[in-house]
């Protein structure tokens, strides 16, 4: 017991100072951010990049072509870019008499342009989450202009949906029983295993869920006036579907997008509810963010996971989405990073940027370390040695793989 | 024999146990009035709609309370052991050392289970007739770390209390803070749900801590 009860508390202080030393490092030699932002131009069909780094003049670049060497940039000035990116800077070209009436071949205007943004923000930590098992219902046809915050919440009970009544707290039996026998009809399989939508009044209109029921098929459901409307989604090639996202903005064209089980990534038609593939590469919504920008000419997305991302610029064509450009960015390591990688053997979190979960895990494994590691378990023998209090081949053998998570205990608790 | 052990580190904690309920329950009727001016303000179905928009629970006020608590009993049952050397005495009662001290953090941790206990049970009763069960169950599982992070406040303040030598005292203290910042590092809501069994292992091996000191005190090591 008493040997047990000394290494519990070693035990303790390494996992204490495995988080902590590798967190302060962190806080005290911040890495800056650094990630470019990119625009596919339809002016000139580049990419059209922002870098700005803080403390460093802003760099605005086109991507001229990749060779084997690397990316081949020419610098262009801010009102170049404004008139590259149209889509993005045209209030910027009106307000200088500068906007173009026709831009790749078609005929702009600003109205135009601002009705057919588009933009689809998710990270993994909205998405590898718990919630309470309830979710909020709007009404999508008010009996006002206005759209008004919901009153009842739902949820999933065996075989059906039940709706509570959120001022009474009270299940409403009979708009329950209506929801889920449409939903039964049009051949729902509860419950369902992802559900997105935008609850808030601040919209123009409300489009309701999109929820993917237990079979892995995409359904569109919202409530219109107090009755369901349940629309069946048919995936291309029997694909099912895993997480979806519904989209309210100007831009009617786009109900949503869907990522598969296989993690390709679709775009979802309003207009017979059609589901075309993009060709961006495989997305796993729950590993990395995903951004899209959709405008009049074409939809830039990038996929970015840790210190990666990769652009993908695709446009609508008659046969589909065809990929325009790519372009992929790996950021490269601090030289804080760069150290840490030989003082720190490994680090130890309970949080993570891509879920809003708290566990332990062990991330930055890094063998440089070892150098450190041998150094300290030395010392280690040595000290303890002298001392004559205790064995040092313990202290020393946890010295050597957990480097200066180990050593610190060990040497102010020697006695 | 244990009972009488029991009933000594009940009477020597009743004072602060009493206060400890009381600001306890205090507590969670200030957050339940919270809610209720929300509910009367705005209407209840706004709280629903903070929960499930926001995912707030309207309890923050309650996060912190568990380890002061935690940390008062510890230092109230284990602090006049050392202070006024009655640690001597204890240890010469007939019975087995491991089992004296696990019997008195035993006694400590009902104390702060049954405090934790009614607060919890407030909060979940009066939750229970505002919103769904899931909502309920929700918030009362994100409360959790919280009450373990006070019972980790109370073990470590115990071992803490013990301990004969102060740089031992500053160390284990600070180790402490580490643990118990643990479970305040993710706000999400029932982020913690996956390690919640994890953690209460972790807290029962942490009464080790207490033996430790003992066996330290026993060895001579004081300052």
């Amino acid at each position: 017991m008493k040997i047990v009860s000394k290494l519990v508390l070693f035990v303790v202080a390494v996992a204490v100072l495995s988080w902590f030393l590798p967190w302060i490092y962190s806080v005290a030699f911040p890495a800056p951010s650094g990630e470019p932002f990119c625009s596919f131009s339809p002016v000139n069909n580049k990419w059209v990049i922002s870098k700005s780094v803080p403390g460093e003049k802003p760099q605005l670049l086109v991507l001229e072509s990749e060779s084997a060497e690397g990316p081949v940039f020419s610098t262009i000035t801010r009102d170049e870019r404004d008139s590259l990116v149209p889509q993005m800077f045209y209030k910027e070209l009106l307000a200088h008499d500068r906007l173009p009436d026709t831009i790749g071949g078609k005929a702009v205007s600003a109205h135009e342009l601002r009705t057919h943004e588009l933009m689809l923000n998710s990270s993994p930590r909205d998405i590898v989450k718990r919630n309470m098992g309830v979710w909020l219902m709007m009404e999508s046809m008010p009996k006002r202009v206005d759209l008004s915050d919901p009153d009842q919440v739902f949820r999933f009970v065996p075989g059906g949906i039940e709706f509570v009544d959120m001022a009474t707290n009270s299940v409403n039996k009979a708009r329950s029983e209506r929801f889920t026998k449409m939903m039964s009809e049009r051949g729902f399989t509860f419950p369902a295993t992802d559900l997105s939508a935008n609850v808030t009044s601040r919209k123009p209109y409300d489009e309701g869920y999109l929820m993917v029921d237990a079979a892995g098929k995409p359904f569109h459901v919202k409530q219109q006036a107090g009755r369901p409307y349940v629309t069946a989604i048919e995936m291309p090639g029997g694909a099912k579907a895993a997480k979806v996202f519904i989209m309210e903005d100007m831009n009617k064209d786009v109900l949503g997008f869907i990522a598969d089980t296989d993690n390709n990534f679709y775009i979802l038609e309003r207009e017979g509810y059609k589901v075309m593939p993009l060709p961006i590469g495989k997305v796993d919504p729950s590993k990395q963010s995903i951004l899209v920008m959709g405008n009049l000419f074409n939809y830039a997305c990038r996929i970015s996971s840790e210190g990666e991302s990769d652009w993908r610029a695709v446009a609508r064509t008659p046969e589909g989405y065809q990929l325009l450009g790519a372009y992929d960015f790996k950021k490269e390591p601090t030289t804080a990073a760069k150290v840490a990688d030989y003082i720190f053997p490994y680090a130890l979190t309970f949080t993570s940027h891509s879920d809003s979960l708290a566990y332990p895990r062990i991330v930055g494994v890094s063998f440089a370390a070892i150098y450190l590691n041998v150094l300290l378990a030395l010392v280690l023998f040595v000290v303890i040695r002298r001392q004559k209090r205790c064995t040092p081949y313990l202290g020393c053998a946890a010295t050597l793989v957990c480097g200066l998570f180990a050593f610190i205990p060990c040497y102010l608790l020697k006695d | 024999m244990t009972k009488a052990i029991f009933f000594k580190e009940l009477l020597k904690t009743r004072k602060v146990f009493w206060i400890s309920l009381l600001v306890a329950i205090i507590f969670a009727i200030y957050a339940i009035m919270c809610i209720r001016r929300v509910g009367t303000t705005h209407g209840v179905e706004h709280i629903w709609l903070i929960m499930l928009m926001k995912d707030q629970t309207f309890i923050d006020v309650l996060k912190y309370l568990p380890p002061v608590i935690g940390i008062a009993i510890g230092a109230a049952q284990m602090s006049p052991e050392t202070q006024q050397k009655r640690l001597k005495l204890t240890l010469h009662l007939p019975y087995p050392q491991d089992k004296l001290i696990a019997t008195m953090i035993a006694a400590g941790l009902v104390e702060c289970f049954v405090i934790f206990l009614v607060q919890a049970l407030i909060i979940g009763i009066y939750y229970a007739g505002v919103i769904t069960s899931e909502m309920t169950c929700g918030v009362m599982l994100n409360t959790l770390p919280w009450y373990i992070a006070g019972l980790n406040a109370y073990l470590f303040t115990a071992a803490v209390c013990l301990e004969g030598t102060w740089r031992r005292r500053i160390i284990m203290g600070l180790i402490g803070a580490g643990v118990i910042s643990v479970y305040y590092m993710q706000p999400a809501l029932q982020a913690y749900n996956g390690i919640i069994i994890g953690a209460v292992i972790v807290s029962i091996i942490l009464v080790l801590l207490s033996i430790n000191s003992v066996n330290r005190f026993k060895e001579g090591r004081i300052d």
